[in-house]
């Protein structure tokens, strides 16, 4: 046994002890150092077995042969990617539990699943909030600009990629060259100047969300732009030339022969613009003043700062009601999501 | 022959122009939605423009100001230290995790599934509700704490806390940079592995010997596009914390909205983003540019 092992072994015998003693205690009158024992006592018993259960693990370790090795580590990856997945999807599965709950049992139980459920949340979930905007209406507000977005932005980054891609004009070069700079441009600097000419446009609280709509006309987002360009490079040009010699003309090769290629790459791009869309915070917040026009983002933030403190059954329902459209997708499309990241980043 | 020779010159020439048109439309959004807007803050930035009245040149006043000024001067404070807080934590746990999930396990749709699903809702704002409601007061976090027998925190009224709980928030979506790395581990030719292992080399110097160098790509993106993203977080701390307790994470974001939105001084506002701007760019500049230093590209080599 080495050294490192025993004074791990020593540590964690000592956390454990100190765990232990802190339990045995408990109730009795003690102070000073005792007294912390008792206080943080389930810390010292959790961190003392946490450590010897890693001396355990190296001393087992040492003790195997290969194969036995092999599957030791592979037990303890499962377990730690196990316990990361639990504290990863723990916050979300609480929250579906705590829209079951009362609102006085929300705070006290650890627990996700409700001791006494309860539908009290969802039923004033369903209430109007100021007589004009419900989490129904403000759903609805919410795709009213979302489906306009994703297909205004996927129909003119393709065509933006496409013309980068597959032709050579002049100062094609320069314009790439500021295409790819917007990539690194912050948003922040360009929201005052343009809050300020969207009100002169007569944008500003349009009731058809025109500031939010009208720049995903003109392939704005970048990322979409440069993630359709990097897949349409993997696409063979002589595609394209076989098109052209069947008599296909420019629009004709893209819509027939290049978008069937590019569509994997497509659908990830409105996969993307539909999550980011329908979390956009900022944008509502500056363009859509009044409340009946209120989208999902805002509606929630309404009930939650109406709420805070008493009804959090309410805001939590609310809450988990606008993220379930979201979801759905997510798990529908779980791969194109992934490859979609990949896509957009990853050379080659 | 006549023909076949000058009539693919002329398609290219027909087809050069309308690869312009094909663009123009992007052309002209760049220019209406971001160039103009782009140029004219860095304008707005040397003037007292109100929202609603206009204004005049008043020079670097606002710059003065927001370098002089405790509650930018902090501001500025509070920004570098969420960015280097939250990106390395971010990047260190998706890599960590993208590890693990490289050996040949059985599952890892499951669990890349799981851990993504933070990334694709943590930004909304249902998310930040739920992280108020764990980080109250009475919330679960403090129960949680109570139940080891430690005592309760009161995470959104404390300084140091209040910018840890945004940070977490975002450590929390490490599902992005988790696939990319992911990605990247997969590409790493098993080979290199087994003559290290042959040669005696211990799991931890592989880690940094082979592994890091091979996917230092994939972590000069990230951490490119991770700071990029920090230095403009907004939507954490305004619907969290509202920048408090205190300020203590009223981020520059923060300013130039509050600037701009509630106090009309469009001015002040966009020379806290251009500065904000200015960060983001030297930051960028200064990864591009030590990138030689540690970025493998195996094509450099023509190896692969």
């Amino acid at each position: 046994m080495s050294a490192t092992i025993l004074v791990f072994l020593v540590i964690g015998a000592l956390l454990t002890g100190c765990g232990l003693y802190g339990n045995a205690m408990q109730g009795r009158d003690v102070d000073g150092f005792a007294a912390a024992l008792v206080q943080s006592r389930n810390l010292y018993l959790l961190l003392g077995i946490l450590v010897l259960l890693i001396v355990l693990y190296r001393i087992l370790y040492r003790r195997c042969d290969t194969r036995q090795r092999h599957v030791l580590s592979t037990a303890v990856r499962y377990v730690i990617l196990v316990a990361v997945g639990i504290l990863m999807v723990y916050p979300l599965l609480w929250m579906v539990g705590a829209t079951f709950k009362d609102n006085v049992e929300i705070f006290t139980s650890i627990g996700f699943i409700p001791h006494k459920p309860t539908m009290e949340g969802y039923r004033a979930a369903m209430n109007d909030y100021g007589g004009d905007i419900n989490i129904w209406k403000s759903m609805l507000n919410t795709y009213k600009f979302v489906l306009p977005r994703v297909v205004f932005t996927v129909v003119s980054s393709t065509i933006t990629a496409y013309g980068f891609g597959r032709f050579n004009f002049r100062g094609r070069k320069f314009l790439f060259a500021v295409l790819l700079s917007t990539l690194f441009l912050p948003q922040v600097v360009l929201n005052i100047p343009q809050y300020l000419m969207y009100s002169k446009f007569g944008w500003v609280d349009s009731p058809w969300y025109l500031a939010l709509i009208v720049p995903s006309l003109f392939a704005q987002e970048t990322y979409f732009v440069y993630m359709l360009i990097q897949f349409m490079r993997g696409i063979p040009r002589d595609l394209d030339e076989a098109a052209k010699i069947d008599g296909c003309n420019i629009m004709q090769t893209l819509v027939l022969v290049l978008v069937p290629m590019l569509w994997p790459a497509m659908v990830s791009a409105a996969l993307f613009q539909f999550m980011w869309s329908s979390n956009d915070f900022m944008g509502p917040l500056l363009y859509v003043k009044t409340p009946s026009n209120y989208p999902a983002t805002l509606f929630v933030r309404l009930s939650m700062d109406g709420d805070a403190g008493f009804n959090w059954n309410r805001v939590l329902a609310i809450s988990l009601i606008s993220i379930i459209p979201s979801l759905a997708v997510f798990f529908m499309a779980q791969s194109q999501f992934m490859d979609g990241i990949t896509a957009g980043a990853v050379k080659g | 022959m006549q023909r076949t020779n000058t009539r693919p010159r002329r398609s290219r020439l027909d087809q050069g122009y309308m690869g312009f048109l094909l663009i123009l439309p992007w052309l002209v959004g760049f220019l209406i939605f971001k160039a103009y807007p782009f140029v004219s803050s860095l304008y707005y930035s040397f003037t007292d423009w109100n929202l609603f009245s206009g204004g005049s040149w008043i020079g670097i006043q606002n710059y003065v100001t927001a370098f002089t000024n405790p509650k930018t001067v902090k501001a500025l404070r509070v920004t570098f230290v969420y960015a280097f807080m939250t990106v390395p934590l971010k990047l260190m746990f998706a890599l960590f995790i993208a590890y693990i999930l490289n050996f040949k396990i059985k599952g890892v749709g499951l669990f890349r599934t799981a851990y993504y699903i933070p990334s694709i809702l943590g930004g909304s704002m249902a998310i930040a509700v739920l992280w108020r409601a764990m980080f109250k007061n009475d919330g679960v976090i403090n129960r949680i704490l109570t139940i080891l027998g430690m005592e309760n925190i009161n995470f959104l009224a404390d300084k140091t806390w209040a910018l840890f709980i945004i940070c977490l928030l975002r450590v929390w979506q490490f599902g992005s940079p988790m696939v990319l790395f992911l990605a990247a581990l997969k590409g790493v030719p098993e080979e290199l592995y087994e003559a290290a292992s042959i040669d005696g080399a211990s799991s931890g110097r592989q880690f940094l010997k082979i592994t890091l160098p091979l996917i230092s790509p994939v972590v000069f993106y990230n951490l490119v596009t991770q700071l990029v993203q920090a230095f403009q977080e907004f939507n954490g701390p305004y619907i969290i914390t509202q920048g408090g307790p205190r300020n203590a994470t009223t981020l520059i974001s923060l300013i130039v909205y509050n600037s701009a939105f509630s106090e009309y001084n469009v001015g002040m506002s966009s020379a806290m983003a251009w500065i904000m701007f200015v960060i983001v760019m030297v930051f960028t500049a200064i990864s591009f540019g030590t990138q030689k230093k540690w970025v493998f590209y195996s094509d450099e080599r023509g190896d692969r």
